[in-house]
């Protein structure tokens, strides 16, 4: 078969949602990969990825590499030996540390732990048995942190055979509580480089009968039955993607069927189907609580509908069921035109990326005009029976973000009160007598503990006010903060409206007598507010400080990032070559900056 | 189409070979593919294919591809 039909077959299997599909289709299409895999590699991001577990994990390599391919990236895999944990990770000549992956990827099985508490242990033979596989997995944590790498490790999925039947659960000896005070330990005491990957749940979303297939351990030394394969490794995945910067942000919303039963344009707000008492009102406001919780932890909610926006905003607010209120949407975009183009608008409205949008529509029609135009943004295939909105929405894992900073809870709020700051813009003749009135205060700070999860989530998240668009692991920053030629500096900013929290993140490398700007990158929630004037000021500062002559800074351009394309110009560097910029460190600054320096 | 033709289909396929004809006596040792995972896929394949399933001493005990077939029409 010649490539391009091979390249073609491929691309057509990778438009499905790969979880679902069975593992040896997985495979065989992966072996059609590997085939290709030289041609189709051109300009795809590569990541450097070690698997390693105490069981067969041969088949789950394979399956990890296709389904990130899908994502359009390419991994280099190490394969660790079987029952290699141990082995490779406390032996710094393995070739695991040769190889010097950016990821590791471990898989745990309950059979790693050689002894467990014997019957009638006291609590503290429990404790100390606890600290004791602590001891070995802090050990292990410390060990692969020489690498600069992030780790994904499991938690131990608890066994479906039960020595002591029902009283496992009720006695603090059993090894079904055993492993749940380990697991609990390992969630508290998780170094900051490591990332835990729930796959007790998902045991139990598969129900551990069929979790656990016995046959297939003795056969293959496998730890979990081999159906299950493109499920956990989704989940690593979603993990990695979002220590990568894909994250999802905002859910767009139809709202006919969607949001209510019925059609508000036909039904009236008073007709639409929102009664507590009836079984589908009742699954329609199960599904807004759901919308109002994802919003509670920093989602973006926005609606898009085909409707008369006064009356599609009647249903907001005046039926008397409705949850949702006008508040809780960003953006709220109802008219005639196609979808589509909305969706573009509200991805403009609100300055994030089409990529981060995940659209909700019960029509089925216009979930393909999305998927066709609009194939980045993610299109949730809602069930024809809205009782199974909540979980269909929620099975997509669409906002599996790798942490939940202050921000994030208060983005929400932001977005409306942005709202008010515009009307407040449009209210003033000229743009410094608005800046003037927002009453803007600002900080910049060096990072400490508190403000590492944020510094690394922005400096992962934000791709259009991006100088580099360095991505950062925890190890990363570790290093940095560790030696004197790095500075990581954080922005905050409040005005009369609200507190943003931290919303920039500079990293300056002292070169000698060159203060390089190793990243530069901004929130897009506080564009032309003057926040990198201000903060130019404090990075002049600093290099001034350090004894530097030369502030360098460099632009590398990305699909997204074109909006700071002159950023350096614009704050008066000179062009030293076609990326890079400098200006003296003494160099004085005439722009007026309308933010009050405070905490 | 009976169990040898049908299991025929499923090694063209999986080996990526057109060209394979089953005999009885063929074992791991004259597919050039034919490796501990491959096999895996294989019963796993078969399992699907013929809707039945083997046991772990059966398939501990499946010396060629006689062995498979013989297995398979006994179960079906």
């Amino acid at each position: 078969m010649n490539s391009e039909k091979i390249i073609k077959e491929l691309n057509q299997f990778l438009t499905l949602d790969l979880k679902q599909q069975s593992y040896m289709d997985i495979l065989k299409y992966h072996k059609k990969y590997l085939k290709i895999k030289e041609q189709v590699s051109n300009g795809k991001k590569c990541l450097k990825v070690a698997v390693i577990g105490s069981k067969s994990i041969q088949l789950f390599v394979k399956v990890l590499e296709l389904m990130a391919f899908q994502k359009g990236y390419v991994l280099d895999i190490y394969e660790g030996e079987y029952d290699g944990i141990t082995s490779e990770v406390f032996d710094e000549h393995s070739q695991l540390y040769a190889f010097a992956p950016q990821y590791v990827l471990l898989l745990t099985h309950y059979s790693d732990i050689r002894t467990y508490p014997s019957l009638l242990s006291t609590q503290d033979e429990i404790k100390n048995w606890v600290q004791q596989q602590m001891n070995y997995y802090h050990t292990l944590w410390h060990n692969l942190n020489r690498l600069h790498c992030v780790i994904l490790q499991s938690y131990f999925v608890t066994p479906i055979v039960r020595q002591l039947d029902q009283l496992e659960a009720s006695v603090p000896y059993s090894q079904e509580n055993a492993l749940r005070l380990l697991n609990q330990k390992m969630m508290e005491e998780k170094e900051s480089y490591v990332h835990m990957i729930d796959l007790d749940y998902i045991a139990s979303y598969i129900g551990k009968r069929n979790w656990f297939d016995e046959r297939n351990y003795y056969l293959n030394k496998a730890g979990f039955s081999y159906d299950y394969l493109p499920l956990v490794v989704s989940y690593y995945l979603s993990r990695l993607f979002s220590l990568e910067g894909i994250v999802k942000k905002c859910v767009v919303l139809d709202l006919d069927n969607t949001l209510w039963g019925g059609v508000i344009g036909d039904d009236g707000y008073e007709g639409i189907n929102l009664n507590p008492n009836d079984a589908i009102g009742e699954a329609f406001l199960a599904f807004q609580d759901y919308l109002l919780s994802l919003k509670e932890r920093g989602v973006i909610l926005a609606v898009c509908s085909k409707n008369e926006e006064d009356i599609a905003k009647e249903g907001f607010t005046k039926n008397e069921f409705m949850r949702l209120s006008l508040d809780d949407i960003s953006c709220f975009m109802a008219n005639w035109n196609d979808k589509a183009s909305n969706i573009k608008k509200i991805a403009e409205f609100l300055n994030i990326g089409i990529d981060s949008l995940v659209f909700v529509d019960d029509n089925p029609a216009e979930r393909e005009i999305v998927k066709t135009f609009l194939p980045e943004v993610t299109v949730i295939d809602l069930p024809d029976d809205p009782a199974l909105y909540v979980r269909s929405l929620n099975e997509a894992m669409c906002f599996d973000w790798h942490a939940l900073t202050p921000e994030d809870v208060t983005r929400a709020k932001t977005y409306q009160e942005n709202l008010k700051r515009l009307e407040l813009e449009q209210s003033f003749v000229d743009y410094a007598s608005y800046l003037q009135s927002l009453e803007m205060r600002g900080y910049v700070g060096e990072v400490n503990d508190h403000e590492v999860d944020r510094f690394i989530q922005l400096s992962n998240k934000s791709n259009q006010f991006n100088l580099r668009t360095v991505r950062l692991s925890e190890a990363d920053v570790e290093c940095m903060r560790n030696d004197p030629h790095y500075k990581l500096l954080y922005v905050t900013l409040s005005d009369c409206f609200s507190q943003y929290g931290i919303i920039s993140c500079i990293i300056l490398h002292k070169q000698d007598e060159i203060c390089f700007i190793e990243n530069w990158l901004m929130s897009c929630r506080v564009l032309k507010r003057g926040v990198e004037n201000f903060a130019f000021y404090e990075v002049l500062n600093i290099a001034k400080a350090w004894g530097c002559k030369t502030l360098v800074g460099e632009y590398i351009a990305t699909k997204k990032n074109k909006m700071v394309k002159d950023f350096y110009s614009q704050l008066g560097f000179e062009k030293i070559d076609d990326n890079r910029y400098q200006i003296d460190v003494n160099t004085n600054q005439d722009v007026k900056i309308y933010i009050k320096k405070g905490e | 189409m009976n169990v040898t033709e049908q299991l025929t289909e499923i090694f063209r396929d999986l080996f990526d070979d057109e060209e394979i004809v089953l005999t009885r006596e063929m074992t791991a040792d004259d597919i050039e593919d034919w490796d501990s995972l491959t096999h895996i896929q294989l019963m796993s394949i078969c399992e699907k294919e013929f809707h039945l399933k083997f046991s772990t001493v059966e398939m501990m005990h499946l010396k060629n591809v006689g062995d498979l077939i013989d297995m398979i029409e006994k179960k079906m």
